[in-house]
């Protein structure tokens, strides 16, 4: 039934081996010259385990091979110590997936012309004779395929929802759509993607945040709109004069239930108001006040004090013009509120009678809001001894008008609010934990969530703020953040099929990154989700719906490291022709090829090489294609003899591969390699000696300068696949403009030699070099199973990531044929508990 | 065909993973109202302010021998790019409160031959900035780091025990060959394996400062919402026990770091209503430049000490390894912007081709903008600290006379990924523990007694906290600190 999409016979082990291959190549007669007889897979397991292996455990950095095995370095060159598991893996790996580990038998299999060992690395002669004289005997024995039958589903830690999975789980579960993980703790994303368990952790940062966008969402969920009223009474706020100082002695105090302005610009702070919604909030003070007799200053020096007065804005200082009445200022943000009010005053404050209202109003957006009012004028002066004085009794603060309020969202309430009554408390809750968890509550858990409504009726509180708070506890338990799937024997290492709950929350977050909805959890509740026939429709049906675009939003986005355009930032010096509008107009292209690729089930391969480009006006222009006719839409055109369509040829790849004002070609090579055939090199070594000593190297064209890395031994191992596949694009600028010429004048130079002697002549060779090799669809299905199961992909059994590539050919290797051969697979419908030190490199043993 | 405008795309990608700045007001003066009861003593605090990637060793090597003996506020000015705490343009001159420290090594910070993988640069030097352990590929885990030490041993005695502030996007993208990315985004570890987000946007730490005493709550509200907080935490707390006993051993882990979390939020819902007392004005819109932004987090890193909310800030400027993505376009060099980011230039052995000038005019380029960052960054190291410094606090002194400021960098010279010979500034005496107004010298060399570590150590004896010797003997804290280090006090 497993079928082999790769079908290379074991000799294929010896490839790296040039002096060897040809002497094993032509099985089955070996010439006699090395002794290789044929041999049983337990026989060569037997040598294997007996003369190799051994040699194998000591560490990278003895023999002079650190300078490819560097990023190994002290580890032995092989990562299982059991030697049967080596050999086993070492034969699934080698020969169905050359994106394994930098083991040295990984290495023997590649393909990629990597030979070894280097020119001038010495290899022990022990080891070279017991390597080649394994692979030779493998050569000759034409061994059947390595066994995929076992293959292991492997342990899936316990996921927590990522930002955007939180937000699309929100927005179908409350039917809030505002995004709310903008107030979350960011996420950590590990081997590419945000939803990968091993590389979560989570921290009081994450909890507190959890807690505050869960109450908001909670109390959301059930509101109906309405005004807010907030009454301050004077006396209890405090008040600051017009440099920010507290108020001196007779400049203003609390006097019975009022605060007493006097002789001096101040304000009483009314603090952060809350506008619930857009409209118009009204300030409404109560207040009464003296006024001073009148009097003019035209000289200020001929008094002890003259008059100070200010308008409570930015102007001048002026003298006063007054028999003023006390003139009250609202200030809401730091901004003047209406033009001031004047207080109706009396002249002696033995004539002071009740308190009048004043009001102001002003529109304001939803959020917090500084309130603050001033006595704006002050008039004193020493011979009299007379002030201006304003007492203030009480602010208001009430909106917005009824006529700014929402529409009451009556479906959205009553999704959670079954009655409002006590009457249904235990029913409320109960539907509330299945909406948020995805399952059914158990009875205990129903009564756990009842003391809060409970609790809420003791302290006088309504049935809904009961539910208010289950909703708020639901969305911070670990039932609604983690995913969890629980095992009958969770120490005991046995594979178990999925039950309904856990493959459809599985299956929905896999394909629409949200929660699953009525229809999968009625397949769930009746079991039967896990037949194959059930659940191949309902993933047909689920591919139809519009919200499989997550397989474009949050797979391939996350796949091919799209977010990095977003932090492009080409040089302006270099380039002033660049503008955010075009950099909207890139993503917007490879967001186009996507979703095409996605709805009419183009062939991965057409992700590189497409007969169509998909341009709005801009890009078209970019492109040096025909615009007419072209506004802001994305509109599908044919590239003519540009090139353009496929993602190596796309401005925005090109541009994030970039630096901010000159190409890459490092960058660019090694996006290709990491993302699109899962071979990453390393980063370069640290005490890295780039210096060049002793080489006049100012004179060296990029090409030239960037071919110093291949002299060096610790990096020509990566650099030598990198940097000619980046070179191949140089035709290419920083923003990917097409051009013939460097800023210098000097021809663009765009062919470079891959190790193996493989010639690349610019962006088609490159095209035609990932399309040929059969990394890049098993790095495709790879990637997905990473995305899939959250999973690290080293950790994948191999044979699991052959079957679902297998899956993906028979499809016609469409992005649908991947998502429905990830999800029918037995490795995503079933799973078994962690092993005992599974996890000890990622948790330090802790546990 | 037409396939739609792709721009909602764009939008969700960009929401991923950074911290999206709340539309809340700016700071506009620093008020607070001092209704709490005065302690008798001065309030000690400490501040770790990080910067990425190293510095322009030759400048500081120049530096360090000019300000060889005597008191800093002797020396003309400060030389290199210690200039501008010097004052000048009207700015304080903050000399006298300064102690310049030279010559430590965080050696465990360094890259070692026995290590599994050697593609950790940044990753180790960053993840062991305060941590002072040696970190791998695998298994996965830093220390516990100091800040996180002191903060644990003072308790609760605030509303936040500590705070991890910061100014930088994800760290996603720029993990390379399987090194973990907590590793260059966190500088504070609760523990081993869990490192502490950070506030990355201004908005969000005034909310979180702030949000219990800015929103006109009453006390009355307060106390429901107190109330009901503890309520949630009991429920979830309980979900999580039920949980946790069905999980295998891996899961089991992974919940308990939620079970730890929901204990210390417990605590701080304990503490709910000690905000109010501090009274704060509110403001405008976040500004949108990193410098402006920057200096905002000095404002609320201010406030946050003023009002007693936190005794303990790291704050870390950017991730580890300073990969911006983006120009360092806010700082001149000969009165033009930077086109590179520092990750480049701090790479100054190997400047571009393209750049202009003999491979010794390029790299001498490199330097000088290098330094020209440098500089930049000491400037705001500056701002902040004539903030702290403008605050008179009750029981005497300033806000920076009462706490200690220690600005450094994972890196001393970045092009090696070298923790060696770290520059570091401490500003503040520490209510009085520390000798300012001059530079402690350490040598280098073979025979180095101290460490990095020993001045973590230093600091937290300072802030009241001393290491146990584990048992059987080893270091009281990281890998090498054997004690605190001599000298800080004169």
């Amino acid at each position: 039934m497993r079928r082999r999409t790769l079908s290379r016979p074991a000799f294929v082990l010896s490839s790296a081996l040039a002096s060897l291959a040809a002497a094993c190549a032509e099985p089955p007669a070996p010439q006699t010259s090395v002794d290789c007889p044929a041999g049983t897979e337990t026989e060569l397991a037997a040598e294997y385990a007996t003369s190799v292996h051994p040699l194998l455990l000591r560490p990278v950095d003895q023999g002079g091979c650190v300078a490819c095995h560097a990023p190994d370095s002290s580890r032995p060159f092989v990562v299982w110590p059991d030697a049967d598991e080596t050999f086993r893996q070492s034969r699934v790996r080698g020969l169905l997936d050359p994106t394994g580990e930098r083991t040295l038998l990984a290495m023997l299999a590649r393909s990629d012309g990597l030979r070894m060992p280097l020119a001038g690395q010495a290899w022990p002669e022990a080891e070279r004779s017991a390597v080649e004289r394994l692979v030779c005997r493998m050569a000759a024995s034409d061994l059947p395929p390595a066994s995929c039958s076992d293959a292991d589903p492997g342990n899936v830690l316990l996921r927590r929802l990522s930002n955007d999975e939180y937000d699309r789980t929100a927005a179908r579960s409350l039917g809030d759509a505002t995004e709310p993980s903008s107030g979350l703790a960011a996420d950590t994303p590990g081997h590419g993607f945000d939803n990968v368990a091993s590389a979560q952790t989570l921290s009081i940062g994450h909890l507190e945040r959890y807690l505050n966008v869960g109450a908001r969402l909670a109390r959301e969920t059930l509101l109906v709109p309405s005004s807010v009223e907030t009454n301050l009474e004077a006396e209890s706020l405090s008040a600051y004069i017009y440099n920010g100082q507290k108020p001196g002695p007779g400049q203003g105090s609390v006097v019975g239930e009022h605060y007493h302005f006097q002789r001096i610009r101040s304000y009483l702070n009314g603090g952060l108001q809350h506008a619930p919604y857009a409209g118009t909030y009204t300030i409404e003070v109560k207040a009464r006040g003296t006024s001073a007799p009148h009097y003019t200053c035209p000289e200020p020096n001929a008094y002890d004090l003259c008059v100070q007065h200010q308008a409570a804005h930015d102007g001048p200082w002026l003298l006063v013009e007054n028999n003023v009445a006390p003139k009250l200022v609202v200030m809401v943000d730091g901004q003047l509120v209406g033009q001031g009010i004047d207080v109706a005053s009396v002249a002696e404050p033995s004539q002071l009678g009740p308190f009048a209202s004043y009001s102001v109003s002003v529109p304001l957006e939803p959020g917090f809001h500084s309130v603050r009012v001033w006595l704006d004028n002050v008039v004193y002066w020493a011979r009299e001894e007379r002030d201006v004085t304003l007492d203030v009794d009480r602010i208001r603060w009430t909106g917005p008008l009824p006529a700014d309020l929402p529409p009451v969202d009556a479906a959205r309430i009553a999704r959670f609010l079954l009655c409002d009554s006590f009457a249904c408390r235990d029913q409320a809750i109960a539907n509330a934990l299945a909406v948020l968890w995805r399952r059914p509550a158990t009875s205990d858990e129903v009564a756990r969530y009842a003391v809060l409504v409970d609790d809420a009726a003791a302290a006088g509180e309504s049935f809904k703020d009961g539910l208010e708070a289950v909703l708020e506890a639901a969305l911070a338990s670990p039932n609604f953040l983690f995913r969890p799937e629980l095992d009958p024997e969770p120490d005991v290492p046995a594979s178990r099929p999925l039950d309904g709950y856990e493959l459809a929350t599985r299956l929905s977050y896999f394909v629409w990154g949200g929660p699953p909805d009525a229809d999968l959890l009625a397949h769930a509740a009746a079991g039967d989700l896990v037949q194959d026939d059930v659940l191949g429709a309902e993933l047909d049906r689920m591919l139809q719906d519009p919200r499989a675009s997550a397989i474009v939003e949050r797979f391939a986005a996350q796949w091919l490291q799209l977010e990095s355009i977003e932090s492009s930032s080409p040089s302006a010096g270099a380039f002033p022709n660049f503008s955010d509008a075009l950099k909207a107009s890139f993503m917007g292209e490879l967001h186009a090829i996507l979703v095409d690729a996605l709805a009419n089930e183009r062939t991965v391969f057409e992700l590189i090489d497409s007969p169509r480009v998909f341009v709005d006006a801009r890009l078209a222009a970019h492109y040096g294609l025909d615009a007419t006719g072209l506004g802001e839409a994305f509109v599908a055109v044919s590239p003519g003899a540009s090139g353009r369509g496929g993602l190596l040829a796309s401005a925005g790849v090109l541009m994030m591969t970039s630096h901010p004002s000159r190409t890459s070609p490092t960058k660019r090579g090694k996006w290709l390699l990491e993302q699109l055939l899962c071979r990453p090199p390393g980063a370069p070594p640290p005490n890295v000696d780039a210096t060049f000593e002793g080489k006049d190297v100012a004179n060296l064209s990029p090409k030239e300068m960037l071919e110093q890395h291949t002299t060096s031994p610790s990096c020509a191992g990566c650099h030598a696949q990198m940097d000619p596949l980046g070179f191949a694009l140089e035709g290419f600028d920083a923003i990917g403009q097409a051009r013939t010429t460097y800023a210098t004048g000097e021809p663009v130079d765009d062919v470079a030699s891959l190790p193996d002697g493989v010639t690349l002549n610019g962006l088609g060779d490159v095209v035609a070099y990932v399309k040929s090799d059969p990394g890049f669809p098993l790095c495709t299905a790879r990637k997905m199973l990473t995305y899939a199961l959250g999973t690290d992909p080293t950790r994948f059994d191999p044979c699991a990531v052959e079957a679902v590539t297998s899956g993906f050919a028979d499809g016609g290797y469409t992005l649908k044929a991947l998502v429905r051969a990830v999800a029918m697979g037995p490795t995503f419908r079933s799973r078994r508990p962690a092993k005992q030190g599974e996890y000890d490199d990622l948790f330090g043993g802790q546990p | 065909m037409t396939v739609g405008d792709g721009r909602a795309f764009g939008r969700r990608l960009l929401l991923r993973g950074l911290g999206v700045g709340l539309a809340l007001p700016l700071l506009e003066s620093l008020t607070p109202r001092g209704a709490r009861a005065e302690p008798p003593t001065p309030i000690r605090r400490v501040l770790y302010y990080y910067v990425p990637n190293g510095f322009n060793m030759n400048v500081w090597a120049d530096a360090v021998a000019t300000m060889a003996g005597g008191k800093l506020s002797s020396l003309p000015g400060l030389p290199g790019f210690l200039a501008p705490l010097a004052g000048g343009d009207g700015k304080k001159d903050l000399r006298e409160k300064l102690l310049v420290v030279s010559g430590l090594d965080n050696a465990p910070a360094n890259y070692r031959a026995s290590d599994d993988d050697a593609n950790g640069a940044h990753f180790q030097q960053t993840a062991s900035f305060l941590s002072c352990r040696h970190v791998d590929r695998t298994p996965f885990g830093a220390g516990q780091s100091i800040d996180q030490s002191i903060a644990t041993s003072l308790g609760y005695i605030t509303p936040h025990r500590s705070l991890q502030l910061g100014l930088h996007g994800s760290a996603n993208g720029a993990c390379a060959a399987g090194w973990p990315c907590a590793y260059l985004g966190f500088i504070s570890w609760a523990d081993a394996t869990t490192p502490l987000a950070q506030l990355n946007a201004p908005g969000e730490v005034f909310e979180t400062l702030f949000s219990s005493s800015a929103g006109g709550v009453s006390p009355a509200d307060l106390a429901r919402r107190k109330a009901r907080k503890l309520r949630v935490l009991d429920v979830v707390h309980a979900d999580a026990k039920s949980l946790h006993g069905k999980l295998g051993q891996a899961d089991r882990y992974k919940l308990e770091q939620y079970l730890t979390a929901v204990d210390e939020a417990e605590v701080k819902a304990q503490a709910m209503g000690a905000a109010a007392a501090c009274e704060v004005d509110p403001l405008g819109a976040v500004p949108v430049s990193y410098p402006e932004r920057l200096d905002l987090m000095a404002d609320l890193m201010t406030l946050a000490f003023k009002c007693d909310l936190t005794r303990v800030i790291s704050f870390m400027r950017h991730s580890g390894g300073a990969s911006f993505g983006k120009a360092y376009d806010f700082v001149l060099h000969d009165g033009k912007p930077l086109t590179e980011q520092k990750h480049t230039y701090s790479h100054w052995n190997a400047p571009l081709a393209s750049e202009v000038g003999t491979l010794e005019e390029r790299k001498a380029a490199y330097l000088a903008k290098l330094a020209a960052i440098n500089t930049w960054e000491i400037e705001r190291l500056a701002y902040l600290l004539r903030r702290l410094d403008d605050v008179v606090e009750p029981t005497g002194g300033t806000l920076l006379d009462n706490s200690v400021v220690l600005f450094g960098s994972e890196l001393g010279e970045p092009d090696h990924h070298l923790a060696n010979d770290l520059p570091l500034v401490l500003a503040g005496s520490c209510g009085g523990t520390i000798a300012t107004d001059r530079h402690l010298a350490f040598n280098g060399g073979a025979m180095k007694n101290d460490t990095f570590a020993d001045l973590h150590l230093g600091l937290a004896q300072r802030l009241g906290v001393t290491f146990a010797p584990p048992m059987g003997g080893g270091p009281l804290f990281g890998e090498d600190g054997t004690k605190p280090l001599p000298g800080l006090d004169g």
